[in-house]
């Protein structure tokens, strides 16, 4: 049984297409039969609502008297990308406000545009013969430009990797706050809604299809950066008039100690062309699987830790490795299912006609690392090998006669099987003599919480640890905790120099 | 019932809490206590009979001010995506079944770990 595009876009018309959520889909081909199903669903439609930063708008704001060609813009203190003609610019999702307003950013511009606010707009220039003005304040709404739309490189992921974090501290990530020692799991993007997980070939999805976008209608452009097919990570390049959509599914997002993002309504209605598409869209959460990745380690090829299916990722509860961990979403499934309902019933009223794509998505590639042609040190690198470190349980005058000796401020501290178990500074030993505490131990006095870092870490990640819990040095440590090496702020100083 | 108490300098070295729950025969928890140099601030949360309890710390010039919805959410920005679930310490937010985050303002103990961390800025306490 085979349906063509026209023959749904004319039930449509006619008020007769049947529609369904792909959350809907399963059960119905389970009730009905392959065939059947094929027979009877016309069209299925998925929806994603998460923060998806690749996201941003272009703009035209019509030309001053007398004009000015913009060099550098900034709308409410965010700047937007002005490298192109005299009053086009780009406002890119992730741009923070210059200046104290670091909760704000882009994302915010594009939601407070959608909303109809006012924006504040200051603009400068070195003025040419035809674009005197050199600079420019004024105040625009949506409705005062000639073009808003959206243009987002990268948005619907068909998965997303889901986070946790192995390290004993907690990372405030883009995927929302990771607890040390795996103590929970953020997860993101709508499984079983999915748009990419529902036609996970692109047979209905590429250049010109048109979708549901923030509110609006709007297109598929092509696919979006990162595209990643072979491995299951597609994504889409997607374009939307801005005036058209509304705050409900467009909303400015601020992830805490990570920076700005927009989060983003997108909905793809799917025809039932064949019974091939009957049997990808009756996709279940358990079927779509991505990885378990560990956000505690700091580089690029972070580690998989397992498979893991939608279905438990949602189910708020993951065992791992024996251990119950609580997962929690990044992305809204609420807002995706109401995102994948209002597409229904937009098609069901026939105020949205389907169309199928013009060139189709590649099928085939994967993403490439960034070629760096110096390559990052680290630790292991620039470390000091000759570590000096004292057993727990010796005297604090013991501890200070070694500082002294080595002319060092840090001495490491170990158990009695080699495991790094502290720290002392001479500022430590030195309190405790000016308190005249009854102490006698090093490890009485030591501090328990010792910030340290791994031989394989860059120094990038090491710099910025000691910068963040303003500390000179700390030791290198091995998985089993023994010291390997100090890693100090000179030691970092020396790839400056050289 | 819970309820902020804002003790004065002069009674902060005072055992008031221990004489109220003995005068009142009631038990009082602490969800709460700041304590600083020239005053104390605390959160309680009172199961029976909280209005003698705010009586007798009112009795005894203590302010008491009661927290009928400590947290409080704008619906008109909450996205429902559930972030702040995960930073509770006490389960203020569930998911429930059709994946709207739900709040039992009750449960909270004003820790404020949620506020920052909403995407939207949706959150808020008044104390
Ligand atoms: S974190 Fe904020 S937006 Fe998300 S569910 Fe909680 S209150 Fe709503
Ligand atoms: S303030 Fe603390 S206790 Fe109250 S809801 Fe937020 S996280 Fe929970």
């Amino acid at each position: 049984m085979k349906k063509s595009i026209e023959e749904i876009n004319q039930k449509i018309s006619e008020g007769c297409a049947r529609v369904v959520t792909a959350e809907e889909m399963p059960n119905i081909v389970k009730e009905l039969g392959l065939e059947d199903a094929t027979k009877e669903i016309d069209v299925v439609t998925t929806g994603t609502f998460g923060a998806m930063c690749s996201s941003g708008a272009f703009l035209n704001f019509g030309h001053s008297d007398p004009p000015i060609k913009m060099q550098r813009i900034f709308l409410n203190d965010v700047e937007a990308f002005a490298g192109i003609a005299a009053v086009d610019a780009y406002i890119g999702a992730t741009q923070q406000a210059r200046g104290p307003k670091l909760e704000y950013g882009g994302g915010h511009v594009i939601e407070d545009l959608v909303g109809g606010k006012e924006i504040e707009l200051k603009a400068e220039s070195y003025g040419t013969d035809c674009y005197p003005l050199k600079s420019l304040e004024t105040e625009i709404t949506i409705d005062d430009l000639n073009q808003a739309t959206m243009i987002n490189p990268r948005n619907g992921y068909q998965k997303y990797n889901a986070a946790t974090n192995s390290s004993d501290r907690i990372y405030y990530t883009y995927m929302g706050p990771l607890f040390p020692n795996f103590e929970n799991i953020s997860y993101s993007g709508s499984g079983i809604l999915s748009p990419l997980s529902n036609d996970p070939e692109y047979r209905t999805i590429g250049i010109g299809t048109r979708i549901f976008l923030g509110g609006a209608k709007g297109y598929v452009i092509g696919e979006g950066t990162q595209h990643d097919p072979e491995n299951g990570f597609g994504t889409l390049m997607v374009r939307g008039d801005l005036k058209e959509m509304n705050t409900n599914f467009i909303r400015g997002a601020k992830i805490y100690k990570y920076g700005i993002s927009l989060y983003v309504g997108l909905g793809i209605p799917i025809p039932i062309l064949d019974e091939n598409m009957t049997k990808a869209t009756a996709i279940e959460d358990k079927d779509i699987v991505t990885n378990l990745v560990d956000y505690g380690i700091q580089r690029r090829d972070r580690p998989k830790l397992r498979k893991i299916s939608y279905e438990e990722l949602k189910s708020g509860c993951v065992d791992l490795d024996g251990k119950e961990v609580k997962t929690f979403p990044m992305s809204s499934y609420f807002k995706a299912k109401e995102v994948a309902e209002k597409l229904k019933e937009d098609i069901i009223q026939g105020s949205f006609k389907l169309s199928l794509p013009v060139e189709p998505l590649p099928r085939y590639g994967e993403v490439k690392p960034m070629y760096q042609k110096k390559v990052n040190p680290m630790v292991k690198d620039l470390m000091s090998k000759k570590v000096v470190f004292v057993r727990e349980d010796i005297q604090i005058e013991e501890a200070a006669k070694v500082l002294i000796k080595n002319g060092i401020d840090h001495l490491p501290v170990v158990s009695e099987s080699g495991r790094l178990v502290g720290i002392i500074t001479s500022w430590d030993i030195a309190k405790s003599v000016a308190k005249g505490s009854s102490h006698k131990k090093v490890s009485d006095i030591m501090s328990k919480n010792v910030v340290c870092i791994g031989p394989d870490d860059l120094v990038d990640v090491a710099a910025r640890r000691l910068e963040q819990y303003n500390i000179s040095a700390m030791p290198v440590v091995n998985p089993n905790k023994e010291i390997v090496g100090m890693i100090s702020s000179s030691d970092l100083s020396k790839l400056v120099r050289s | 019932m819970k309820m902020r108490i804002q003790i004065p300098a002069n009674l902060v070295r005072k055992p008031i809490v221990s004489d109220i729950v003995l005068k009142t025969n009631v038990l009082i928890n602490l969800e709460k206590v700041n304590i600083e140099a020239n005053k104390a601030d605390m959160v309680v949360d009172v199961k029976d009979r909280w209005e003698d309890v705010k009586k007798a710390f009112e009795e005894r010039g203590i302010s008491v001010d009661l927290l009928k919805e400590p947290i409080k959410r704008r619906l008109d920005r909450c996205v429902m995506c559930g972030i702040c679930s995960t930073i509770c310490p006490v389960g203020v937010f569930k998911i429930s079944d059709d994946w709207e985050v739900q709040i039992d303002s009750s449960k909270c103990i004003i820790c404020k770990n949620c506020i920052n961390l909403c995407p939207t800025e949706a959150l808020s306490v008044d104390y």
